[in-house]
């Protein structure tokens, strides 16, 4: 039997296509029977969850920190925080401010709240260091920029992180609208303090942010910064009406950040500009990792050039293309 | 035949990349530890301690799909926020790789590690997950 | 007709040995980047989009702009280019390689790339963008096959080109309005996207994709014995250099309507009084230096639009 060339392509072509095609086609139809089964786990096995599995979770409606500026005076109040939330969740610290990870950083008055920077602001305001954390946003733009969905907004309103699932294409980073995002620009593991065993840490190549430590809400324990702050952070479910948080507001003027955008964020700054005053001697630019100076100008001493050197493993020995 | 040398010399190169694997592992079977079947040891202070040898689910499912499990409690405990497991032996567990499992089986290297290794599946849980 | 690519001489096998030491250089130092992180590229937490994101971008436009040129041969609308339109079909798919390898080589965690298939967020626009520019490839490439195949065989191209064209409009139409979705969840939103963005992509798409065709075809005229067409280069450089216009009014509307700290050029505002312009286009703030990248692209690309425009009137 003689065929043309053309027929011959033509037909294994269309016998490719509905070779693979059988497969999604029975998948489609009968979900899951293609696949060798694995046994279903035997019931019984573990002991019964106790009966008061879940009540120990912190849950909520609607997750808000409300942050009290009043209270942070000095850039160490805020570091304290700062450093609370790194030992937790085992955050690296880079020498080089371009590849800063930070889930929650000390800021300017002008960095966290860009619209409302005027000509003369009291020194109780302007000259006070602001904790900026992720927001976790009503309507976040970086759950709406992510093509994985590996960052997702859960419904008691915490803006997770699935780290799995994450391809690194930093398209939450240019979304966010307040910076809160950071990309492991490299492997994190040489830079970390202090390790929690209990927590893991990130990869190269995946962005993370603060997850309002939710495996801590799980177990019923504040998060950390909560914990580290002395009473300045609030958490708590502002959708009751009865809860410290909604009080709290309720009695205090707050302000959140970039409200013009429409993100809703969950994140409350108590401020009061009449009331108390700054450290002595304290400037308005105090975030040393900060690329740029307060007037705008770019830091040079802060912007490090990657060199070879960086580049070593820890044992000394210079690192070749793969791991 | 057309072409005889070039074809006879694809011929002998194909050969011998398809027997590569052959001749690389020829002689070496006791040196590599060929058809000997990994033992990942469960002798770990954590599970030691046990008055019942348990895991979380049985050992046969254990063997077969322990990474549907992991995959499985990974989507529970992040997407969903469903972490409890419950209580083995006065001990509340969650899901979680570090906490959970590597609490008791604590020997990465005799435990999962002798598997993986010969079965050259490259594990990258450790990216991330601090290893015990 | 794949043996005529085999059959060549001294200098196509010499370019093609040249672009495959190209390809394993670049690839050797992707290696690099594969095992040590993106800190090799130089980029920051406050700049974390740089030369792999524009050119994902700009290839992805590249990939949708020759549907002028394929549109008015296929469905004989207005003046045909002739033999053109096959090139124009292979560089667009071609772009849209370029783009998705450049997609690749931006990601953290490569590995996880069919992730994107796996778990697809239908409100992302990176999604959308890949959607339309892989339907987008598949008619392109389909169809310059068809009618490459039908020159070599010297027939008409077969009938159902036509409507792959008419699908393929709408899809490579909406490849440079999803990149300006991808651009809008950019955080500087307030500052950096107007009205105006998504119409001034199509034309720096078109221009940039079509100025691209030009020189490639001049170059094939210049080094082969290929046969375009008469007069297909002139009407290739027509629809360029409408594009390139249309792309500078858009620029210039958008510049004169961007507001300063609350009022636009007309109300009494100026441009340095607007950070994100004055950082992009005024000539007196010389701390970044994009602004001179800026005005240098912006003088050149008048350059090509003055050259370009005098070669089409010149020719009969």
């Amino acid at each position: 039997m003689t065929i043309n060339r053309r027929d011959f392509l033509k037909i294994a072509g269309i016998s490719a296509v509905l070779g693979f095609g059988e497969f999604t086609a029975y998948e489609l139809l009968r979900p899951g029977e293609l696949f060798a089964k694995t046994p279903a786990p035997p019931k019984g096995t573990a002991a019964a969850p106790p009966q008061d599995a879940g009540l120990r979770a912190l849950t909520a409606n609607r997750w808000a920190m409300a942050v009290d500026a009043r209270k942070f005076n000095s850039p160490e109040d805020v570091q304290k925080c700062s450093d609370a939330c790194k030992r937790t969740h085992n955050v690296p610290t880079f020498d080089d401010a371009r590849r800063d990870v930070n889930w929650l950083r000390t800021a300017t008055f002008d960095q966290t709240f860009p619209g409302l920077t005027d000509d003369r602001i009291t020194d109780a305001l302007i000259k006070k260091p602001y904790a900026a954390l992720c927001n976790h946003c009503g309507d976040p733009p970086c759950v709406r920029a992510c093509p994985t969905g590996a960052t997702f907004k859960r419904k008691d309103g915490i803006v997770a992180m699935d780290y799995h699932r994450c391809i690194g294409c930093r398209m939450c980073m240019a979304a966010c609208p307040y910076g809160a995002r950071s990309f492991n620009f490299s492997d994190p593991r040489e830079h970390i303090k202090e390790f929690n065993r209990e927590f893991p840490t990130r990869t190269k190549g995946v962005v993370e942010k603060c997850t309002f430590c939710s495996e801590r809400l799980q177990k019923g324990l504040l998060p950390a910064c909560v914990e580290a702050s002395g009473g300045a952070v609030t958490v708590g479910d502002i959708a009751d009406p009865k809860s410290e948080i909604s009080t709290l507001l309720a009695a205090n003027y707050s302000i959140r950040r970039r409200l013009e955008l429409g993100t809703e964020p969950g994140v409350y700054y108590i401020i009061a500009p009449d009331t108390v005053n700054p450290a002595e001697n304290s400037t308005p630019n105090f975030d040393k990792n900060s690329t740029r100076n307060s007037d705008g100008k770019s830091r040079k001493e802060n912007v490090v050039a990657p060199r070879r050197e960086e580049r070593k493993n820890s044992d000394g020995k210079s690192k070749k293309g793969g791991k | 035949m057309y072409d005889k040398t070039k074809i006879i010399a694809l011929i002998v190169i194909f050969l011998a990349l398809l027997f590569y694997p052959v001749y690389y592992n020829l002689g070496k079977a006791e040196e590599r530890k060929l058809g000997i079947m990994p033992e990942p040891s469960l002798e770990t202070p954590a599970i030691q301690q046990m008055k019942v040898r348990q895991c979380v689910k049985p050992r046969q499912y254990m063997r077969e799909s322990h990474m549907q499990l992991l995959d499985r409690w990974r989507d529970l405990a992040l997407r969903d926020n469903d972490r409890e497991i419950g209580v083995i032996d006065g001990v509340r567990y969650e899901r979680s790789l570090q906490n959970t499992c590597m609490h008791c089986h604590s020997n990465k290297r005799e435990f999962c590690d002798r598997c993986h290794i010969y079965s050259d599946v490259r594990v990258y849980c450790w990216d991330c997950h601090i290893a015990p | 007709m794949l043996e005529k690519a085999l059959g060549g001489g001294k200098l196509y096998w010499g370019w093609m040995t040249f672009l495959l030491v190209v390809f394993i250089v670049g690839f050797k130092y992707y290696l690099r980047q594969f095992g040590a992180g993106m800190a090799l590229t130089g980029l920051g937490r406050e700049v974390s989009y740089g030369l792999y994101a524009s050119q994902f971008m700009f290839f992805a436009g590249v990939s949708a702009s020759t549907i002028a040129v394929t549109a008015a041969h296929h469905l004989q609308i207005g003046k045909t280019p002739g033999r053109v339109a096959v090139l124009a079909e292979f560089l667009s798919a071609v772009s849209a390689i370029i783009s998705v390898v450049f997609l690749i080589a931006n990601l953290g965690q490569p590995t996880r790339l069919l992730n994107l298939l796996f778990y697809p967020a239908f409100n992302s626009p990176l999604f959308w963008v890949l959607t339309a520019m892989t339907i987008n490839f598949a008619l392109n490439i389909s169809i310059g096959w068809a009618a490459l195949h039908a020159q070599y065989k010297d027939v008409t191209p077969p009938d159902w080109i036509v409507l792959a064209v008419y699908v393929s409009i709408p899809c490579a139409l909406s490849i440079p309005i999803f990149i300006s979705f991808m651009y809008s969840t950019a955080a500087g939103t307030s500052t950096a996207v107007y009205a105006i963005t998504a119409a001034r992509y199509l034309a720096s798409s078109f221009a940039g994709g079509l100025l691209h065709l030009y020189v490639f075809c001049f170059a094939l005229k210049t080094v082969s014995k290929y046969d375009l067409g008469e007069g297909a280069l002139k009407t290739l450089g027509t629809y360029a250099v409408i594009a390139l216009v249309l792309n500078f009014v858009f620029m210039a509307m958008q510049m004169v309507t961007m507001p300063g700290t609350a009022l636009t050029f007309f109300a009494g505002g100026t441009l340095s009084a607007h950070p994100m312009a004055s950082q992009l286009y005024s000539p007196t703030y010389i701390e970044g230096s994009v602004v001179h990248g800026i005005w240098a692209m912006g003088l050149m690309i008048l350059t090509v639009l003055y050259r370009v425009t005098v070669a089409v009137r010149a020719k009969a």
